[in-house]
């Protein structure tokens, strides 16, 4: 626990962004790729260092819901408590971008 | 499900990548991963088939190897095997042997050592032509006028040629150019030392009237920078911005005291000591049958006085190149062979009769000296002749000073790394624990604990001690075993 909350306190700004576009409603990497504008060699290190430190979880998506859709199932990421309050301290380091809450159509 | 075929080089790359991550996570991964290019694909206008989408494509796959690398460099065990197997005695010597290797790989195979005996048809004639100045004996390049007054007039040798290395910008043309290492001999050089080329010709004694431009090429250069052209010779290169007509090249097993230069070219006293004025020329000759060095040094001294009188205070030197060309292995190699010696003895004393000990201890500082002595062989001279404009290669003053500071370094670490290692398996030893208020030295381990990873027992360094630290060696029994192996590997 300590060493989470150490990583959370040396949250980079990388990090923090991709914890910042998870927060705001994107929740998979190719969707965090296109709002943060980051390549996917550093998007991906990025989620699996978060969810170590403990401020993101994912979680598979039903088979069912992706059937329906004719699509393979689908790794959602999403904000923990201590991820929420890491990405506060991070915000008063960093300047983070403002983003818009993904659009209802878009495919989830 | 909607069948999107990813392209073959994406799918590749996500092979490849999915090698590198850890078994228990790879299925997932691979689902996640081919879940998002199956996602990238349908949403392209051309379904990610058009050139530029699969290039995209396969540069977004890209990252997927470096999310596996990162999955890897998580993956704890085979970091904790290598850290296990990098505190072994075997990794020890495995990385002197490594090191030799580097070293040989570096030195071109050991170039030095090995033409240190060769090519020279009678070097027992031939001799280096040097002074030595009167002021605590400081060695000083030879006047060109001097070498050309020796060269007519000495009849203790047959002749005396001039040579000189520096820096020369060469290429095709002279807007072309690299910076090359270069020669300057004086026209009978290659006479003296009865040099054939491989191509063309060298240089005769009139080249410095009829053809003052010409230049002879180095093996290496004309084979690698120019193709192994058999037609060169007669063609025109830039050297230093001039053009500059090649006459021949020279054989591949031909080397001068340790330089390889690529370009040699002729050494007009009149003009070119004008040009480089800090160049400083080394000179070559060759003695006539029967006569002795030291009645060469006697006439060459009489004929200097007589050419420059206000410089007749430098002592001349002629050394035979036998001498100079074997003195890293008559210099070098006794000293080196005494530190062995020395290194046997401490070895069983130190070893205290356990043989895995002994032989341990002894075979780290057979290899960590050998170390020092072919870097001393194979660098040390190089820089004394392309850094300060030495005249001869290796085993001179530095060169020893190299070996015995390197040797006294090499001692200095053998003893240190036995008393970080386990006396039983002869780890190193890990974890290290402060206890107290150590001297807090830079590098010191005073006041720490250390322990085998193996578990075999603890060492506690004194606190306080700076130079002469007192090790306190404490034994466990097997019971200690698993717990000291686990915590190791974490």
């Amino acid at each position: 626990m300590y060493i989470y909350r150490r990583m959370a306190a040396d949250l980079t700004y990388i990090g923090a962004l991709v914890l910042h576009a998870v927060h705001r409603g994107r929740r998979y990497g190719f969707q965090i790729m296109e709002v943060t504008e980051l390549p996917s060699g550093t998007i991906y290190p990025a989620l699996r260092r978060l969810e170590k430190a403990g401020l993101i979880r994912s979680q598979w998506e039903k088979a069912a819901v992706a059937r329906s859709e004719q699509r393979p199932t689908r790794k959602y990421y999403r904000v923990t408590k201590d991820g929420e309050a890491a990405l506060a301290t991070a915000g008063q380091r960093y300047r983070l971008p403002e983003m818009a809450e993904p659009p209802k159509g878009a495919i989830q | 499900m909607r069948f999107v075929r990813t392209p073959l080089e994406s799918r590749a790359l996500l092979a490849a990548a999915s090698v590198l991550v850890p078994r228990p996570l790879k299925a997932e991964w691979r689902r996640e991963w081919d879940g998002e290019v199956w996602w990238w694909a349908s949403t392209q206008p051309g379904a990610g088939r058009a050139p530029r989408e699969r290039m995209a494509l396969a540069i977004h796959c890209c990252g997927a190897i470096a999310d596996a690398l990162y999955l890897r460099s998580e993956d704890a065990a085979p970091i904790a095997a290598f850290r296990l197997l990098w505190l072994r005695p075997s990794s020890c010597l495995a990385g002197l042997v490594l090191l030799l290797a580097f070293i040989g790989a570096a030195s071109g195979g050991f170039q030095h050592t090995r033409r240190a005996l060769a090519f020279y048809r009678d070097p027992g004639s031939l001799a280096v032509l040097s002074q030595t100045g009167p002021f605590m004996g400081q060695r000083l390049g030879v006047p060109p006028l001097k070498v050309v007054y020796w060269d007519r007039h000495a009849l203790t040798m047959e002749g005396a040629a001039i040579y000189s290395w520096y820096r020369s910008a060469v290429g095709d043309d002279s807007d072309h150019t690299e910076d090359r290492s270069a020669a300057k001999v004086g026209p009978g050089f290659f006479t003296l030392l009865n040099v054939t080329p491989q191509i063309g010709r060298v240089f005769a004694t009139d080249d410095l009237v009829f053809c003052p431009n010409c230049v002879v090429l180095g093996y290496d250069f004309w084979k690698r920078k120019l193709g192994a052209d058999p037609t060169i010779v007669g063609r025109t290169i830039a050297v230093d911005g001039h053009p500059a007509r090649i006459i021949g090249v020279l054989r591949k097993e031909f080397w001068f005291l340790g330089a390889d230069p690529a370009v040699w070219s002729l050494f007009d006293p009149d003009r070119t000591w004008r040009g480089f004025p800090n160049v400083i020329t080394g000179a070559i000759g060759r003695l006539k049958p029967g006569v002795a060095p030291p009645a060469a040094e006697r006439e060459l001294r009489a004929l200097a006085r007589e050419v420059l009188p206000r410089a007749s205070g430098a002592w001349v030197n002629v050394t035979p190149l036998d001498i100079i060309v074997g003195r890293p292995i008559a210099t070098l190699g006794p000293a080196w062979l005494t530190f062995v010696c020395i290194a046997g003895i401490g070895a069983l004393v130190v070893g205290q009769r356990k043989f895995r000990r002994s032989v341990f201890l002894f075979s780290k500082a057979v290899l960590a000296l050998t170390v020092v002595l072919v870097v001393t062989i194979e660098f040390g001279g190089a820089a004394s002749v392309t850094k300060t404009g030495g005249i001869t290669f290796a085993a001179g003053a530095a060169s020893l000073w190299l070996f015995l500071a390197g040797s006294g370094f090499v001692a200095r670490w053998c003893w240190r790394d036995q008393c970080k290692r386990c006396p039983t398996c002869l780890s190193l030893l890990a974890m290290p624990v402060r206890i107290g208020e150590g001297a807090r030295l830079l590098l010191e381990q005073s006041g720490t604990e250390l322990a085998c990873p193996l578990g075999h027992g603890t060492l506690f360094t004194s606190e306080g001690a700076s130079s002469a630290p007192a090790y306190r060696w404490t034994s466990l029994d097997v019971s200690w075993r698993d717990l000291f192996v686990s915590a190791a590997k974490t």
